[in-house]
Order: structure tokens, then sequence, then C-alpha cells
């Protein structure tokens, strides 16, 4: 009974040790982005703080327990993006606008400038042998400051200079420094600011400090900021400061606009009118990679399946080739060592043999087909290794039934061997739809969604939704939109999620059936 | 379905059980929380460069650091990786201090608060090329500091064209000469439909891309996409092409392989090109690009340099850097050893004029054009390139397709 | 009824055939990995040489980066292979304990949590750079032993990513082991974690390979997020690193870029080969146990 209890003191600790642990970064996690106006992420650390804790000391939720570890990445690493997601789509944030309001207020204010006869100073530190406490300000005056900023009368020191060339070697009790001592200390001389006239004095070459001006200034109350250099004001208008003559100030700030960037993409003739051509085309895409390297990977199986067939492991080891080669090497070789118009491999054979060449990633339809090709290849494999392992389920007293009830090859096939594949494999099929849906690598190194189809058209003829989007993001008037990209994304993911559901809701009720066999 | 119930303490009651549990908790949790460290990185230097300048890079942070006690790391990372990752990176404080970047970014950069203007000394900044400063300027402040300039211009095979053509028309007879579609032989080749090394083509009858002030300054509402010199120019090329003289399609990669394997006669490109020729073992010479009817083209000009993040804390450090280390003949000589371009510091371009291939260079870059560093430039990159594609694949005729980019782009500026 | 022999020739014929036309599929699967290995011993350096073997083929590619100028590529295979191993390993686990909950346990929410580990798995993750970005770089602040730049911050996004589909496999997996053994194992007394660990996990073994594998490739492939969070040569991975070789436009290395691919593959394949047996037995959702 002590050895239990002893084995049930230490997994305890184990327990407390984990949780506190995460605790700590939860509550660091809410705390931070509370600070930094976050309150979206701020608010699901909260909640996650509190599932976690309830969770792991509930006795009902035992089973929660074993999903903690696993949950916890998933929504550290999906889930949060996907709110951050949502979160960007209700902004502006593009090209301009990439801080946050005070942020971009923060910038304007460090902002200084030096005036064209701001006069140099070189200086000497004076401390002991770790810290600096005074330095020496030579220019045509002389100013003896510590480091908190201070300016102070020499006369309240005792100076003291051996060599009379006009450098003091000590100052009250702190001697001269050498230069590399000063080195070690950098960051400390960066820091500081000497309010001296209408600005501070600070470091600004390692050799010398020089007299900066704030440039601007900002009032709250008003929300104006004020150029002190040529006197404008400037008030915010969309995320930006402008002034009454239009001009406009560098950064702009993120701010919430709702439902807007949705709303462009809707109402917006550029945005909206490829939106379904590409569904309709990543439909396409999805589908017949899914169902045609299905098909080949189930005939191979099949065929693979004869024990008798000799060169069995030989045969499987090189069929799974295509997919045990990283993507992105295939990839390149294929675009550019295959489907190159005038150099690729298949254009120079079929011009030695039949004197044609076929545009493969050039016009709408061959180009599509290439990247089918291509993601068959890169699929099939997969889909043979599953279907085998499906096909080695099915009960064998079952087909050799179907056999002495005299059916053929074929009927064994659509009647029993067909069906129960599908009830094991349906769900990974649709989760390979879902994939290929979402499948931005392939179509990316390929064809990056070319051919175009229209000038200044943002979507190509092999573009699917999620390089659309990505290029959405890249497309507005200054470069950079992911806020609106960010929509996409979640337009996207909602069609994805529906379709799924919908597939997963149908194979459910084949699944609980087979289950009765 | 378990007999053993799990978490309980033993040897307490129930009530207590929670009680404690939840202080103990507490308590090790703060423990945590206590532990936890900040990182900072005041008073060294941090630089993002790409592949080609790391270890240039990485020679003067030594030098600088055996000069001044002050760390300096370079980090290697992609050209993209470097523009697009400053942007986030920096407000979050993990950007670096310096990027080596090219003078297109600097548009997009200031726009985002990323970077910050440059004061230089006035004499410093006499010894650089005006152009290069130009370029790495945006409304009137300067916003990096450059080290070289480069430019497209004529590279040719020496065993394939002993004399390089002085105009279009010797030079298209020389392509008729040597171009053999059947061995992959071509006479002339650029790359296309990316437009940036067939600009000289484009511009030299007068094209151009934003119409320009006298001081320099750009006007966004003037687009010269269907400009007569641009549709000009694309109908020389698409020309070669229907001729079956050139390719209709050349990517880079396509454009490297021929011309390392000695199977183009000439090509429009820079300097980068020259490595990739001499291993494979092409004797390559440089010729300033052909006038086209008495006119130079005028290529892009692409100044590469440093760029200042905004957020870094180390503005002392940097300034230093730049004035005492970087902008020095010594510094620029060996930037230029590592990588031949013309340099943009002009003492030390001036020691580098005995190399010929530099000097056609210099030459074909003294006729061109600083690419405009505006943000708007992705836009305009992106619908050009459409339009220059759809040119070479027999699509559209060149006044059409450029006419229609011109608009695209009169649409997207004016909202 | 058939006399024998002509039986005998049909049987013989049609394995001619099951011969042929698994040697036509091969061919279709084994053709771009020919190229490669054709162009990583081609000095050229182009990818567009006439014919799939070079003409002078040399072993140059392969020197240089195991010794040569690209020798940083074994810097690249031992970070990949690490982070690969890392990841595989513990998401197995981890997987193995929510598809553990999610067979064993009846709980409010277990179908719906079910359907969500998968569903939040299709968001399109182009986008979602900047958010990891931006959690790594608060690590980093906080947690520098996590942060940005360091393989255990990439794994830790991984695992993220591992967890839907892998648990969802498994899960079907053990429901196909019947509960007699850990019902006797309560009786003696075990918690259900010792039965999780001590039976189900052993008899669970070819599935746990399986998603082993298919986390294993999948990480070795991945290029989006280890670009976003690695810098500096010494940091990458394979997939970050061979982008270098080829993506800058200003020097590319077809060569090296193809041996590099051999040797990379050649890692995969050989683990796929030694654990052959497993993956199908695995893969085998609803096999009969008893």
């Amino acid at each position: 009974m002590e050895k239990v209890m002893e084995r049930r003191l230490l997994r305890f600790l184990v327990k407390i040790t984990l949780i506190s642990l995460f605790n700590a970064l939860a509550i660091f996690a809410c705390v931070f982005f509370a600070i930094s106006g976050d309150l979206y992420l701020s608010t699901a650390g909260v909640v996650m703080l509190v599932a976690v804790n309830s969770i792991a000391f509930k006795k009902k939720s035992y089973p929660l327990k074993y999903l903690l570890p696993g949950l916890f990445f998933l929504t550290a690493m999906v889930v949060i993006p996907i709110f951050y997601n949502v979160y960007l789509s209700l902004t502006n944030y593009s090209t301009g606008h990439v801080i946050g309001k005070n942020d971009a207020i923060n910038l304007f204010l460090n902002r200084e400038y030096l005036r064209p006869d701001a006069k140099k100073y070189s200086f000497k530190a004076y401390g002991n042998d770790s810290d600096i406490v005074l330095l020496l300000l030579k220019s045509d005056e002389e100013l003896l400051v510590d480091m908190n900023g201070e300016i102070h009368d020499p006369v309240e020191f005792d100076i003291v200079d051996c060599d009379l060339d006009g450098t003091p070697d000590k100052i009250g009790q702190w001697k001269a420094m050498e230069a590399s001592k000063i080195v070690s200390k950098i960051s400390l001389l960066q820091k500081l600011r000497i309010p001296y006239g209408n600005g501070w004095l600070r470091l600004s070459t390692l050799r010398e400090f020089r007299q900066y001006e704030h440039q601007y200034v900002y009032d709250e109350a008003t929300d104006t900021l004020t150029d002190l250099k040529t006197g404008k004001t400037y008030r915010p208008e969309k995320a930006r400061f402008i002034s009454s003559d239009g001009d406009v100030l560098d950064p702009g700030w993120t701010e919430y606009v709702g439902l807007q960037n949705y709303l462009r993409i809707i109402n917006t003739e550029k945005y909206r009118k490829p939106f379904f051509g590409v569904f309709i085309w990543t439909i396409e895409w999805s589908l017949f990679t899914v169902l045609i390297s299905f098909a080949i990977g189930l005939f191979l199986a099949i065929m693979l399946n004869d024990s008798k067939l000799r060169f069995r492991k030989l045969y499987r080891s090189l069929l799974i080739v295509p997919y045990a080669m990283p993507s992105f090497i295939s990839l390149l070789v294929w675009r550019y060592g295959f489907y190159s118009g005038e150099f690729g491999f298949f254009n120079r054979m079929l011009k030695n043999l039949a004197g044609i060449s076929i545009p493969w990633l050039d016009t709408v339809f061959w180009a599509r087909f290439s990247v089918l090709l291509t993601n068959i290849w890169l699929t099939f494999p997969y889909m043979m290794l599953v279907s085998l392992g499906a096909l080695q389920a099915i009960p064998p007293h079952l087909l050799e039934a179907a056999k002495i009830d005299g059916a053929g090859s074929w009927q064994k096939f659509r009647k029993v061997t067909f069906p129960l594949v599908i009830v094991t494999l349906a769900p990974l099929l649709i989760g390979s739809f879902a994939t290929t849906f979402n499948n931005f690598t392939v179509i990316w190194l390929l064809t990056e969604g070319r051919p175009v189809t229209g000038i200044g058209d943002v979507a190509g003829a092999t573009d699917i939704l999620i390089s659309y989007a990505y290029k959405l993001a890249f497309s507005g008037r200054e470069g950079s939109e992911m806020a609106l990209s960010a929509a996409v994304s979640v337009v996207i993911f909602a069609i994805v999620v529906t379709i799924s559901i919908i597939s997963f809701r149908r194979t459910r009720v084949l699944e609980d059936v087979a289950n009765e066999i | 379905m378990n007999p053993l119930k799990p978490g309980i303490i033993p040897g307490y009651r129930k009530e207590e059980n929670m009680r404690r549990k939840v202080l103990i908790v507490l308590a090790v949790s703060m423990l945590f929380l206590s532990s936890v460290i900040t990182a900072t990185v005041d008073g060294k230097l941090i630089i993002w460069a790409d592949d080609t300048r790391t270890p240039i890079f990485k020679e003067l942070a030594r030098e600088y650091t055996e000069m001044t006690g002050i760390i300096v790391t370079v980090y290697e990372m992609t050209m993209d990786a470097i523009a697009e990752q400053v942007v986030t990176a920096s407000p979050a404080g993990e950007g670096p201090d310096l990027i080596v970047g090219a003078h297109d970014w600097i548009g997009r950069l200031v726009r985002n608060g990323t970077i910050a203007s440059i004061d230089l000394p006035e004499d410093l900044l006499l010894q650089f090329d005006p152009v290069t400063i130009a370029a790495m300027s945006f409304e009137g402040k300067l916003y990096g500091v450059p080290y070289s300039r480069e430019g497209v211009a004529l590279l040719y095979n020496k065993d394939l064209v002993p004399e390089p053509p002085q105009t279009w028309d010797e030079l298209i007879d020389i392509t008729r000469e040597i171009t053999n579609p059947a061995i992959g032989q071509y006479g002339f080749i650029v790359e296309l439909p990316f437009p940036y090394n067939s600009f000289p083509v484009l511009s030299a009858l007068g094209g151009y891309i934003f119409g320009q002030r006298s001081d320099g300054t750009l006007l966004m509402d003037d687009i010269g996409l269907d400009s007569v010199g641009m549709i000009l120019g694309a109908t020389l090329i698409d020309w070669l092409i229907e001729e079956g003289l050139m390719p209709g399609e050349i990517p880079w990669e396509t454009m490297t392989g021929l011309l390392s394997e000695g199977k183009a006669g000439m090509v429009i490109t820079g300097p980068w090109s020259i490595p990739i020729a001499e291993s494979g073992g092409v004797n390559v010479g440089v010729a300033p690009i052909p006038t086209i009817c008495g006119q130079r083209p005028r290529p892009f000009v692409g100044v590469s340099g440093i760029m200042v993040n905004a957020y870094s804390p180390n503005k002392a450090i940097i300034q230093d850097f730049i004035e005492n280390q970087y902008a020095t003949k010594e510094s620029m000589l060996k930037i230029f050893e590592m990588d031949p371009r013309p340099s943009a510091f002009i003492p030390a371009f001036e020691e580098t004029r005995d190399d010929p291939v530099m000097n056609a260079f210099a030459e074909s870059i003294s006729f061109g054009m600083p690419l405009p560093n505006v943000p708007e430039m992705n836009t305009v990159w992106s619908v050009w390139t459409d339009a220059m594609t759809l040119i070479c694949n027999q699509t559209l005729s060149p006044h059409e397709a450029l006419r229609q980019a011109a608009k695209v782009l009169e649409d997207t500026f004016s909202n | 009824m058939l006399p024998m022999r002509y039986k005998m020739t049909a049987r013989y014929f049609g394995r001619i055939i099951r011969h042929g036309v698994i040697w036509v599929a091969i061919v279709f699967a084994v053709f771009p990995a020919l190229f490669i290995i054709g162009t990583s011993f081609n000095p050229a350096n182009s990818i567009n040489s006439t014919g799939i073997f070079p003409a002078k083929p040399t072993l140059d590619n392969y020197t240089s980066l195991l010794f040569g100028a690209n020798r940083v590529f074994t810097m690249w295979m031992w970070n990949t292979l690490k982070i690969c191993f890392v990841t595989s390993s513990i998401s197995v686990f981890l997987c193995a304990l929510g598809a553990y909950a999610f067979s064993r346990f009846s709980f409010s929410g277990r179908r719906a949590g079910l359907l969500m580990i998968l569903l939040v798995q299709m968001f399109p993750q182009t986008l979602g750079m900047t958010a990891i970005f931006l959690i790594m770089a608060w690590f980093n602040k906080n947690l520098p032993l996590l942060g940005l730049n360091t393989h255990a911050g990439l794994i830790f996004v991984y695992l993220g990513g591992a967890i839907g589909f892998n648990t969802w496999l498994m899960k079907g997996y053990f429901d196909s082991i019947p509960r007699s053994l850990e019902e006797a194992a309560f009786v003696d007394g075990a918690t259900p974690f010792k039965t999780f660990l001590s039976i189900v996990l052993p008899l669970a073994k070819p599935i746990l390979v399986v998603v082993f594998i298919i986390q294993f490739i999948a990480t070795y492939s991945e290029y989006m997020i280890a670009s976003t969070l690695l810098k500096g040569d010494n940091m990458y991975t394979l997939a970050v690193g061979l982008r270098l070789f080829v993506g800058q436009h200003y020097d590319d290395r077809w060569g090296p870029f193809a041996a590099a691919g051999v040797l990379g593959s050649l890692v995969i394949v050989a683990i796929f080969y030694s654990l052959q047996g497993q993956i199908v037995s695995g893969l085998t959702g609803g096999a009969v146990k008893e």
C-alpha cells in the first residue's frame, strides 16, 4: 500500500509542475496581450487558463487530461493563428498600416532632427573601474553631465589636470576612463538624453554628442500631430496623419474597420469576378486529383495484393518514390526539367519524335492538365498505400463466399471489395480533398497560378483559392493587402469546412453500418 | 471505470484537498513566473544580408569589432525574406539594426515606418555617385547608404560572336546567322516576359514608367507603359519572336542554362551572369547595348546599399559604423572585390577603372535611369509582366497589351 | 471448360500483363527521380541538358555537398533529421494520448471534438505566418529557449500542426483493438494510463509507425514555417537551404541541388524500406485481431 501512495505522490508532483508551468506561460500571455492592446488574444489566454485548470482538477474531466497536451499545441499553433486571421480580416492591415496607432505616434515623437548648425561635442568619460559617472562634453563650451542627464556646474568638483593638456585627468574622485572601458558601456551611453535648449543632446556616433530636437508634438485632446520644423498640423484620416493641404505622413496605422474587407470582396468587381471562376477550378482540381489518384492507387493496390506476385516488395518500394521524394525538389524538376516550353524534356522528345511541342504551362487547358498530372503523380503512392491497408482489412471469408456464389472478378470488386474499401477510406479521401483544396505549395512551385488570363487580373488560370488569397495579399496599390487576404482566407475556410462537414455527415452513416458486419 | 481515484493528495480530507491544491499550484506558478528572462539587443549590431553579401559584411563586421570592440553579427537570409520579414519583425523588437538590400524596397519600407532616414556629413555625401543617392532617397530624404550600382549590358559569347554589334540592325544580322533552333542555339536572348532585362530595348525610343518632374520626383498619374517608345520597343521584341529568332518564353533558369552551355550568342543581362557563364566554360565579353535608330538604350539602374531600422536602439553605433567603417575607400574596394559591380563610392570606383568588363557595365548604366522605388512598383511589375506575357505568347499585339496595362494602372492609382 | 494448357497460358499471359501494367506505373513514378539522378552527375549546372544521363558524368556535385563549397548541406541534413525525428516522436505520443481518450472514454463533446480537430487544420495556413511569427517573437522575449531561430521553437510550431489528422488515424486503429485486454488489466488494479502504456501502445505499434512516417515526410518537406522562423546558414533545414541553391537567381546551382535531392530522398526511402511491413499492417483500420 505504501508503494502505491509513493507513486501517487510522485504523479501528483509531476502534474502540479506541468500545470504550474503552463499557468505561468498563460498568465504571461494574458498580461502581455492585454498590455499591447490585443484584447482578443488576451481573452483567449484567460479562457484557456480557466479551462485548463478546471480540466486538470475536476474528476469528471479525466479524459481531457489525455487530450490536454495535444490540445495545447493545437490551440497555440493552429487555433490562435485562426483567431488572429479573423482579427486581421477586420482591420485595415496593409502597406503603411502595420503598427498600432500608439506605436505610430511614438515613432513620430521619437523622430528627431539636427539643425544644420547643431553643435558637435566630443566627450571624455570619468568614473571608477566599473561605472561611468560623469561625462565632460566639449565643443565651444564645456558641459559636465552625469548619467541621469543632469548638467552640473564644474565648480562643484575638484578638477585635476596633471599634464595640463586642457583635458582633466580627474574630476572629483573619478578618473578619466579609457576608450575600451567606454565601449562596454555603449548601450548606456546610447540611451542617455541630456535635456538642452529646445531638444536634447545624445550620442550621435561613438565619439561625439550632438544636439537633437523633437520633430513632432502630439496633442491627445485634439488628436493632432504638429510638425515643429514646418509648423504644419496633421489630423488622422483613413488611418494616416494628413495635413490640410494633402500632405501625408508615413507610417499610418492599423485600425478596426469591421466587415469592410468582406464587403470589398463582394462589391469590387476586380476581386469578385475571379472568385467564382477560381472556386470552380479549385473544386475541379481537388476532385480530379483525389478521384484519379485514388483510382490508380486502388488499381495498383489490387494488383499488388496478390501474394503470389513476384517482386512485390520491390514494386511497392519503387512505386512510392513520388511520395518519398521531397516535393520541393520534384516540383522544381517537373516545372523546369519537363514542362519548360522550349527546353523541357517532354517537348524536346516530342519534337524529335513527332515534330510538335505542347504548351504545357502556357495555355489554360494544358496548364491545368499539367498541374493535375503532377499532383496525381505526387498523390497516387499514398492512395496505393492506404488502399493496400484497406484491402487487407477485408475479411477473406466474404470474398470466398462471393466466389462460391459464382461472382466474377468485376462483380466481386463491385459488390464486396469496393464498398468495404470506400467505407474505411472515405474519411481519408475527404481529408485528402481538403488538403488538396488548400495545397498552396504544388500550385505555387509549378505555375504560380499562371498562365495569365488577362492583364491586371489577380488570378491566373491555375490559381486555386488559397493562391488567389496569397496574391491578393500582395496585389494592393502599394503592395501589401494582408487584411483583405485574411478575409478571403476566412471565406475559404468557411467553404472547406462546410463541404467537409457535409461529407462527414454522409459517410458517418456508412461507417456505423460497416461496424455491424 | 477506474477503481483508484486519481488526483487525491493522500492524507487530507476532501475540502481541504481543494484548497491545498489551489495554493500549491499558485505558489509553484509564481516560481516559474519569476524565473522568466527577457532579452535585449542593446550595444550590439545585427545585420541581415543575402548569400552573396553575407561574406562581405561578415568581413566588414569582423574588422569593425577589432577596431571598436563592438560585436556585429551577420545573418544570412534570402532577399525576399529580408524585404518581407523586416516589416513585421521590427515593430516586434525582432528586427536587425541594418539590412543590406536593393533601393527599390525603400518606398514600401518607408511607408511602413520600418526604416529611418539617414544623415550623412556633407563631405561624405559628396563622395557618392549622385544617381545612387537619388535612388536611395524617397520624398526628399535619404534612406539608404549605397555601395554599388548595377544594370544590364550586352553579354556576348566570344566564340559565337567575335565582334559585338554597335547597332540594332547589326544585332539582327548576327542573330540571323547564328540562330539554329534545331540545336537549341539562339543568336540573341533576353529574360522574358519579366521586363527588367528587356527594358533597355523598351526605353531606347522613349519608353518610361512614370513621368518625372525636373527635380526627379515622380508623377504618379503620368504612366508611360503605353508611350510610343515602349510600344515600339515591344514591337521589336515581338518581331524577333515571330520570326523564330528568339523563343517566346525565356525564364531566368532557361536563360542561364543557354548562356552557360554556350548556346546563346548575345544576352542582355547583368554582371551576375558572368560567373554563371564562366562556370560553363564560356568566353564572355561585355559591350554596351546596341543603339536603336541612333538612340541609346536606357537600362534600369539598381542600387544596393544598407538601410537602417527605425526601431534600432543603436543609432550611434550605426552612425559610427557607416561613417568610419562602411563608407571608406578600403571597405568599398573590399566590397567590390567580392562582388564586382560599379561602386557607388566615387573614390573606390576611380580605382577600379582598369577592368574592361566593369567599364562596359558602367558605361551602359551611365545612360540608364533608376528603377522607381515607390511601393506602387509592385502593382506595376505584375501588370506590366502580364502584358509582356501576352505579347510574347502572341495572344495580344504590343499596342493592345500595353494600352490595357496602362489603363489598369491608371484605374488602380486613381483611387 | 477450357483445357488445362489453355488456362495455364491464359494465366501466364495475365501475369505478364500484370507485370507490364505495373512496370508502366513504375516508369511513371520513377522517371523524375531518374532525371534528378542524372542531373546530379552533370557538371553543367543546368537542368536542361540533352538526355537524362550526362555525357561527362562527375562526382563533383556530391563532393561539393559533403566536403566542398556547399558542405553546409551536411548541417542542413543534420538539422532536418533532428527536427523531423523529434517532431515525429513527440507528435506520435501526443496523438496516441488523444486518440486513446477519443477511443476509450465517453465524454460530452467527444464527437464534436473529433470533428473540431480535423476541421481546424483545414484553415489555409499560408497567411498564418504572421501570427506564428508574432507568437514566436513573444517567446523570443520571454522564453528564449523556444524563440525565433531556435529548433526547439520550430518543433513547437510543427507539433501544433501534427495533431489533427494523425489523432484521427490513430483513433480508427485503436477502435479496432478489443477492450478485453484492458478490462482484464483494470481488474488487476492498473490505472488507465498504465494500460495505455503497457498494453495498448505495443499493440498499436503499426499505426504508430505509420503516423511517425507520415509526420516525418511532412516535416521533411515543410518550407514556409521553417523559412519564416529560421535565420542563418547553420540553422536552416533542407527545404529552406536548398531553396538558396536555386531560388536566388544569381547563382543557380542545379547540380548540387539535384545531388542534395538524391541524398535527401535516399534517407526517406531507407526509412520506408526498413519499416515497410509495419506500414502496411498499420493502415489496416479494421483488422480482426482476435
